[in-house]
């Protein structure tokens, strides 16, 4: 086991070394030591953070802080364990000029489908309801994201809004609930 | 599957060669241009690679203005190959 003694360290410098130690391991136990109390919440606090188990016991020495760092804990998700969602609010990608933005969609999303990682759910609400709906250039593109396991949603009342409720070719229709549900989910949600 | 991929000198060339393959009923998808041809910021044209004689007659009439253009063979191993110019 890794023991840092960080006795007469100021904060916060006890948390910079253990952090910078559990960085460093991909798992095992780290014990550092600190004199104060100050320091022992710290520390407290960083495992907790991380998801880590931890033990404190004090003797002559000083404060024992005991911290084990499992691989499946560590709140740093895996890149594959990433929960990405996509919510397209326009069918144009970016502000400017409203043919370069279409063109510019097209092109990011035909990107998507060639990348390794994929988001978890695509949501399109407002204008982007056009891109799901009859006579969209990307059905192609999102035809081929639904096969490798891409949740397509559309924003119902969006779908309404623009009168292609019946117009709908690919993925399901979805309330506000669901769209905030998802978003909330996620580890990190895009918005285009 | 054998497709092309063709390139162009302008982003506003591309915009209108899409307008004119598509009132021609090509199937064509807008992509962004591969890292291998070039590492700026460029838009291209994915089609069938059975499409090809016709673009090459738009070109003669002039109708539309490409740069280049690549058979993009989509399997396990994706490879790309110069065909025009």
């Amino acid at each position: 086991m890794k023991r840092i003694d960080c006795r007469g360290l100021a904060c916060p410098k006890p948390v910079i070394m253990t952090k910078k130690e559990l960085d460093s391991m991909i798992n095992g136990e780290v014990e550092v030591i600190v004199d104060n109390q100050g320091a022992r919440e710290n520390l407290s606090k960083l495992a907790q953070s991380y998801g880590f188990e931890y033990s404190i016991s004090e003797d002559s020495e000083g404060i024992h802080v005991i911290i084990k760092k499992t691989e499946n804990k560590n709140s740093n998700l895996a890149e594959d364990e990433k929960n990405i969602v996509i919510a397209i609010t326009s069918d144009c990608f970016g502000h400017g000029d409203d043919v370069l933005g279409r063109t510019l969609m097209k092109s990011y999303i035909y990107s998507l489908t060639e990348v390794e990682k994929k988001p978890k759910t695509l949501i399109f609400v407002n204008a982007g309801v056009k891109l799901t709906t009859e006579g969209s250039d990307v059905l192609e593109s999102l035809k081929i994201l639904e096969q490798q396991g891409v949740e397509i949603l559309s924003c119902g009342t969006c779908l309404n809004f623009y009168n292609l409720s019946d117009k709908l070719k690919i993925g399901s229709v979805s309330n506000m609930y669901t769209i905030v549900e998802k978003m909330h989910e996620s580890t990190n949600t895009i918005k285009i | 599957m054998e497709y092309i991929i063709v390139t162009f000198e302008s982003t506003n060339f591309a915009i209108q060669a899409e307008s004119v393959l598509k009132s021609r009923n090509l199937n064509i998808q807008i992509i962004p241009t591969p890292r291998e041809i070039t590492l700026s910021c460029g838009i291209s044209i994915l089609t069938q690679i059975e499409n090809l004689n016709e673009i090459d007659e738009l070109v003669k009439l002039g109708k539309i203005r490409i740069k280049e253009v690549y058979k993009y063979v989509k399997d396990e191993v994706k490879t790309l190959e110069r065909l025009r110019p």
